[in-house]
């Protein structure tokens, strides 16, 4: 009997009660995710949890310090988000949120690789239905191309962990060695912490949900699969390159976007980035690095989507080039955002600047002065977007749409204790550091380190007055991987659909053909089954062919 | 008067700085602030022309 109780328990049973419960009851499903995290914060060292399911034994959990990490930032999101949503989000977003937030502890915590990609899979559908909140048919669109490309990230997984134990490799969680196994799993690992070019589904799909949504989507399904690769995958160079690729990638796009929300997701992908070269520089301080980020990021990119959701709320407009003169109207909004923004942007005293420090300082300590001046570039990028454009156009200058209706204070209330545990973590960076995988003798409030900081905060500043003309939002959108992805399916697709309907004719001339033997009289019916199968084989691709317009 | 004060404080915050930053570094005055001046133009000018190269197309309309 084991003495400890896995923390997604509570969020599951939280899914479940949502399903039943009416919507003035459902605050009181805040209280999971406050057991939740003191499930997470009190799991044992070296801990584990087993099963025998179906013949199978499942090491269901298995905690060290680097799982109990994202366990106690996945189980604190989820009540965040939940309390971000409390205010009116629907049963759907509740059932599903919270349902996601225990796939994301399912993952964290799993001690097999089974358990991991029946958490992966979960974590798929939960999103599915997280994004299609929405309500629209864009979000609905987005869901089914959300769901297509995990689809095939999950399979390539799975058949990555049957080949890995086929071939005698252990069934724990654990580096992968480099071969077929090891790069189909990888593969699925890059989906989903959407390294570019298969990151367009991020971009797409998360500002389509609905404001709570968002908030939930924003936490998990990348920061798990950081975590994976931090398993699986910890100091293999090209991940330097991806990531710092990926930091630089997102702020480019970024400047270009109009769209408050998928601005912000351009911002998850860069600042996955940073994770994502951690992993790859693979030394102590790089992965202290990773694990800190990942946990800093999930904070303040919340924070950010509930500031950017209040706005899309109040106003019903997400369009940089629709708004403006927000600031009289929600000046606590405002200013818990620029928390949030100043985080991104490794300002003092909030929790980026103690956590990508590390990241930084790891690359500078290897020796990689390329890598090292290009994350510091991809901060000044950060800053320009997230710290000054946004709030520039969405903020300043005279109103162009008073909001149509008050923020709830759910809302409020989640982002000031989001925004607290922002600084919290930021002025007491020890809070953090204690729960890092390896030891660390690292201080980030030297006078040089805070100096350097607030002279590229300044630099970036003064440059964007001179050039903000140039950033004026445009009623335009930004093309990305997707459109080559969406045509490359739609092409498969068609492709496959006739073939589907040649098989299918072919068969149901061959039922013809049995059916006018010379025996007397029959009716003609054996036909319908093939004739469903045409229609069920169309509907399937009418169905794909919807999702990849 | 106040605003006065203010500017001292923050010639001297801007020496002391650049002294700290000099001495523990090694690096001229300002490098870091120029890199973020240099750097946020590059990047602005580099996306204007990666939008006008394709990467921008005008917004469908809305449902």
């Amino acid at each position: 009997m084991s003495e400890w109780a896995h923390p997604a328990w509570p969020y599951l049973a939280a899914a479940v009660l949502a399903l039943a419960l009416p919507r003035g009851a459902r605050p009181a499903l805040l209280a999971a995710p406050a057991l939740a995290v003191v499930l997470a914060w009190s799991l044992p060292e070296g801990g584990t949890l087993t099963a025998r399911v179906m013949g199978v034994d499942l090491v269901l959990a298995r905690a060290d310090a680097l799982s109990r990490m994202f366990a106690i930032v996945f189980a604190l999101i989820g009540g965040l988000a939940g309390l971000y949503g409390s205010g009116g989000a629907s049963r759907r977003l509740h059932v599903a949120g919270y349902a996601a937030t225990a796939a994301g502890l399912v993952i964290v915590l799993a001690g097999d690789w089974l358990t991991l990609y029946l958490g992966w899979e979960a974590l798929a559908v939960a999103s599915f239905a997280i994004i299609s909140d929405g309500g629209t048919a864009r979000a609905w669109a987005a869901a089914y191309r959300y769901l297509l490309v995990h689809f095939i990230g999950d399979a390539l997984l799975l058949g990555g962990i049957g080949w890995h134990l086929a071939t005698g490799g252990s069934g724990l969680v654990g580096a992968l060695p480099a071969g077929g196994a090891g790069v189909l799993v990888l593969v699925a690992f890059a989906i989903n912490a959407a390294i570019p070019p298969v990151h367009a589904w991020l971009t797409d799909a998360y500002p389509e949900s609905s404001p709570a949504g968002t908030v939930f989507l924003s936490a998990f399904a990348t920061k798990a699969a950081v975590y994976a690769l931090a398993r699986a995958f910890p100091g293999w160079e090209p991940l330097v390159w991806a990531g710092v690729g990926m930091t630089l990638y997102g702020v480019v796009f970024a400047v270009l976007e109009n769209d408050i929300r998928r601005l912000l997701g351009y911002h998850i992908v860069s600042q996955v980035g940073y994770m994502v070269a951690g992993v790859g520089l693979g030394t102590a301080l790089a992965l202290n690095g990773t694990a800190a980020h990942a946990f800093a990021h999930i904070l303040y990119k919340g924070l950010l989507l509930m500031g950017a959701g209040a706005v899309v709320y109040a106003t019903g407009r997400r369009r940089l080039s629709e708004l403006g003169g927000l600031a009289g109207a929600m000046p606590a909004v405002l200013a818990l955002y620029m928390v949030g923004a100043l985080s991104i942007s490794g300002a003092p005293l909030l929790n980026g600047f103690v956590s990508k420090s590390l990241i930084v300082a790891a690359a500078e300590a290897e020796h990689r002065p390329v890598v090292y001046a290009l994350l510091m570039l991809a901060s000044v990028g950060t800053f320009l977007s997230v710290g000054l454009k946004l709030p520039w156009l969405a903020f300043g200058g005279a109103a162009v749409h008073a909001p149509a209706r008050p923020v709830p204070r759910a809302m409020l209330a989640a982002m000031t204790l989001t925004g607290a545990l922002c600084a919290l973590t930021g002025v007491v960076p020890s809070l953090l550091y204690r729960l890092l995988p390896f030891p660390l003798a690292y201080e980030p409030y030297t006078a040089a380190h805070v100096f350097e900081s607030l002279q590229l905060l300044a630099g970036t500043a003064l440059a964007f007055v001179l050039l903000r003309r140039q950033l004026g939002g445009k009623p335009a959108v930004t093309r990305d991987t997707d459109r080559i992805w969406r045509a490359a399916g739609a092409w498969v697709t068609g492709r496959l659909a006739v073939v589907v309907a040649r098989v299918a004719v072919a068969l149901e001339a061959a039922a013809d053909s049995s059916v006018s033997q010379p025996i007397g009289p029959m009716p003609r019916a054996t036909g319908r089954p093939v004739g469903y199968a045409v229609l069920l084989a169309v509907a399937a691709v009418g169905l794909a062919l919807l999702a990849l317009r | 008067m106040t605003t006065v004060l203010g500017l001292a404080a923050l010639v001297i915050g801007l020496v002391v700085m650049e002294v700290v930053l000099h001495a523990s570094h090694g690096l001229p005055p300002g490098a870091w602030g120029v890199f973020g001046a240099l750097g946020c133009a590059v990047l602005i000018i580099v996306s204007k022309a990666l939008g006008k190269a394709g990467l921008q197309h005008p917004e469908p309309p809305d449902e």
